[in-house]
């Protein structure tokens, strides 16, 4: 609809984009004159959020379709991305899953499907992102991670473990690609206001999608390699991680 | 993707409270984020927005609350005819804010931009430009509802009463997903602002009569507290959108600064005020020196946020009445005995000692949308009254001498009204009634409202 300046800064991948973080995201990427791609499952809501962002932030947004649950979704995904015009600059990943911590602890299915769409999914997606970036010496990696993987909790630790495994498999990215030229960023945020936490009422900290959706865009040209969102989650989780395990697992944090 | 743990209970609330904040009720708070999920709940459901009616239009007592705030998607925009297709949720905020850069406004909008699409089609809104263009209802050209049946409908005038009877329908006709709206050209993001003093609530009326002193957008204040030959004595407020050629050198020396939506920080209020903060003497002090001062402005030129939304830059002001909470009771009166009416509605008010420092009176156009829309020709007074004990009895009162003079109050801003003297004001209520058994037999869209009533 409008049409793009000759000069882009080429375009950038946001995959799970129907969720209220990842749609500010891509909103601030358009503000920085990336065009966007956005890739989801639910494609009535893919055309909603794109739609908007058309008209909005004026920028040209194509779509993909993209489900954690099928195998290779993921690679199908990476590759097409990285054939697009205007050349991908970055990805990132915002799919999450809190899923249901009791039943994952009867039925390792749903346990393994929390896992996926946290976790594994970002494998398959970022792994030839990540190579083609090598290849090319430039581009970021952004992961939206948990304050919930830096310590398993009762409450929710596949949910915390898939984080976990995120934020470790970024960490070696980054050491790997950083030295290439390759941005690897996670953000990590903690309670976000949004259908995961809006039936827990009041929560401390409470950050708003956009707030977060920003942080995680402005990731990618800041310094800074693991983001807390609100800032204050780093030194609470620096306590928590520090607390010793026989006095954390009397704890009910 | 679906969600894996796809039981989503929502967020019980004790007290779930519009702008007002008064009445309080329990209520089940849904906040759907994908439009599929935009129904109704088990029960007795109500749709609302961002919750900026005051009274109980937007409550439902242990029924299921959805929230629209979520779906605020701008679905299709036509910029050279300045038609916008948007989810209901979205606020005018949010649309002054991406649409003023680009030349276009609302082409109605309360005193404030905190209310949706949705909020703005149900209570069938109406501004200062009211008395030539008409309501909320004038610039919309479509709606999607959603059924009690679970259909989803896309509604134009050509639909009669499914599509008229949605303005001023409080919700309750159905659940309006998408809103098509003309949006209005502007070249400048300024106000030609113009006011002029009136010593007497006659003077003001007169002024406000004289077609010569009108403007496409006017309103007046009104200072209830000044007693004698300056009973109702006011500020005439006129204006209209700056074409460019009527600004000064200044603001034309930087093109680029001429659409520009600054909204600013809003600043909240910061506390619950204690009740004596608002005492007569306060407020006569307030209204003298808002008197001289506003009248002292003659013509000047003003931002859009500034001349639509002054309360918007501080958040919450609704804190400013107090734990108690207040109702903002607004009437309109034929012009025949407006003067009359409004005269006496303000005696009332002064011998209840009912300070109000936000009184505001204007004219009315001509009527539209459906039969509990609240727009009529006449006068229309507007004013917060902090809740204390005797306000309903008095607020009954004053219904009562409304209805008497064959007026109205606006249902977005009441809690007091009773069924009787709604009857009286809303003459057409029965096809209402009628319509809404006819499209929800089960009566699945409800509100505080509409069971105080009895319209379900």
């Amino acid at each position: 609809m409008t049409p793009l300046a000759l000069e882009t800064k080429g375009s950038v991948l946001v995959v799970g984009a129907t969720s209220p973080i990842a749609r500010a995201a891509a909103a601030e990427f358009a503000r920085q004159g990336y065009a966007v791609i956005l890739a989801a499952r639910d494609k009535d809501e893919l055309d909603r959020i794109a739609a908007d962002l058309r008209i909005r932030s004026r920028v040209e947004v194509t779509l993909l379709p993209y489900d954690a649950d099928l195998k290779g979704s993921g690679t199908r995904l990476a590759e097409i991305a990285l054939e697009l015009e205007p050349p991908l600059a970055g990805a990132v990943w915002v799919v999450g899953d809190l899923g249901d911590q009791e039943r994952a602890q009867e039925d390792v299915t749903h346990a393994k499907a929390i896992v996926r769409r946290n976790f594994t999914g970002a494998i398959d997606v970022f792994t030839p992102i990540a190579n083609a970036f090598e290849a090319r010496g430039a581009g970021f990696l952004i992961a939206v991670g948990s304050v919930a993987g830096d310590r398993g909790r009762a409450k929710n630790y596949v949910y915390g473990a898939a984080k976990a495994a995120l934020h470790a498999f970024m960490s070696g990215m980054r050491q790997r690609l950083d030295r290439k030229g390759v941005r690897v960023r996670v953000v990590k945020p903690g309670f976000v206001d949004t259908a995961m936490t809006f039936a827990m009422g009041p929560l401390p900290l409470l950050a708003s999608p956009d707030k977060v959706g920003q942080a995680v865009a402005r990731a990618a040209t800041g310094k800074k390699d693991e983001i807390y969102t609100p800032g204050p989650w780093r030194w609470i989780m620096l306590i928590i991680r520090h607390l010793p395990e026989r006095v954390f697992k009397k704890t009910n944090i | 993707m679906k969600p894996l743990d796809n039981k989503r209970p929502g967020r019980a609330v004790d007290q779930l409270e519009s702008w007002g904040r008064y009445p309080r009720v329990p209520a089940r708070l849904f906040r759907p984020e994908r439009m599929r999920d935009f129904h109704a709940g088990e029960g007795p459901s109500l749709a609302r927005g961002l919750g900026r009616s005051y009274g109980d239009a937007a409550l439902l007592t242990d029924g299921d609350v959805v929230l629209s705030e979520r779906l605020d998607r701008c679905l299709e925009f036509n910029p050279e005819a300045g038609v916008l297709r948007a989810e209901a949720g979205l606020s005018l905020d949010a649309l002054i804010r991406a649409f003023v850069p680009q030349g276009w406004f609302v082409p109605v909008t309360p005193g404030t931009a905190f209310c949706t699409l949705g909020g703005c089609v149900a209570a069938n809104v109406h501004g200062k430009n009211h008395h030539r263009d008409g309501s909320f209802r004038q610039g919309v050209t479509s709606l999607e509802m959603l059924s009690a049946d679970g259909s989803v409908r896309d509604l134009t005038p050509a639909d009669g009463d499914d599509f008229e009877f949605a303005f001023g329908g409080m919700g309750l006709t159905g659940m309006i997903r998408e809103v098509e709206l003309q949006l209005r050209p502007i070249t400048t993001s300024m106000m030609m602002v113009k006011h002029s003093v009136a010593g007497n609530l006659p003077e003001l009326m007169a002024q406000m009569d004289d077609e010569a002193r009108d403007d496409h957008y006017s309103v007046a204040w009104v200072d209830l507290l000044a007693r004698g030959e300056r009973a109702g004595r006011g500020v005439l407020m006129t204006g209209h959108h700056a074409e460019i050629n009527e600004l000064p050198m200044r603001y034309a020396a930087h093109p680029e600064t001429l659409l520009t939506d600054r909204p600013g920080r809003a600043r909240p209020f910061p506390f619950e005020a204690p009740t004596w903060l608002l005492s007569p003497g306060n407020l006569r002090l307030f209204n003298s020196m808002y008197h001289k001062w506003q009248g002292r402005k003659g013509t000047f030129f003003t931002p859009l946020r500034t001349f639509f939304h002054p309360l918007d830059a501080i958040r919450n002001w609704n804190r400013m009445y107090g734990k108690p909470g207040f109702v903002q009771y607004q009437f309109v009166v034929p012009f025949e005995s407006g003067r009359e009416a409004v005269t006496e509605a303000i005696s009332r008010l002064n011998a209840a000692q009912a300070s109000s420092f936000l009184a505001v009176l204007k004219r009315m156009g001509a009527s539209d949308g459906g039969p509990l829309s609240f727009p009529m020709p006449g006068y229309t007074l507007a004013l917060d009254i902090p809740l204390r004990e005797g306000v309903i009895d008095l607020l009954n009162n004053l219904d009562a001498l409304v209805a008497d003079h064959g007026g109205r109050v606006y249902l977005a801003k009441d809690s007091a009204l009773r069924p009787d003297t709604f009857r009286r004001m809303y003459p057409d209520w029965e096809r209402f009634v009628n319509h809404k058994r006819q499209v929800d037999p089960d009566g699945r869209w409800q509100s505080d409202l509409a069971r105080r009533l009895e319209l379900v």
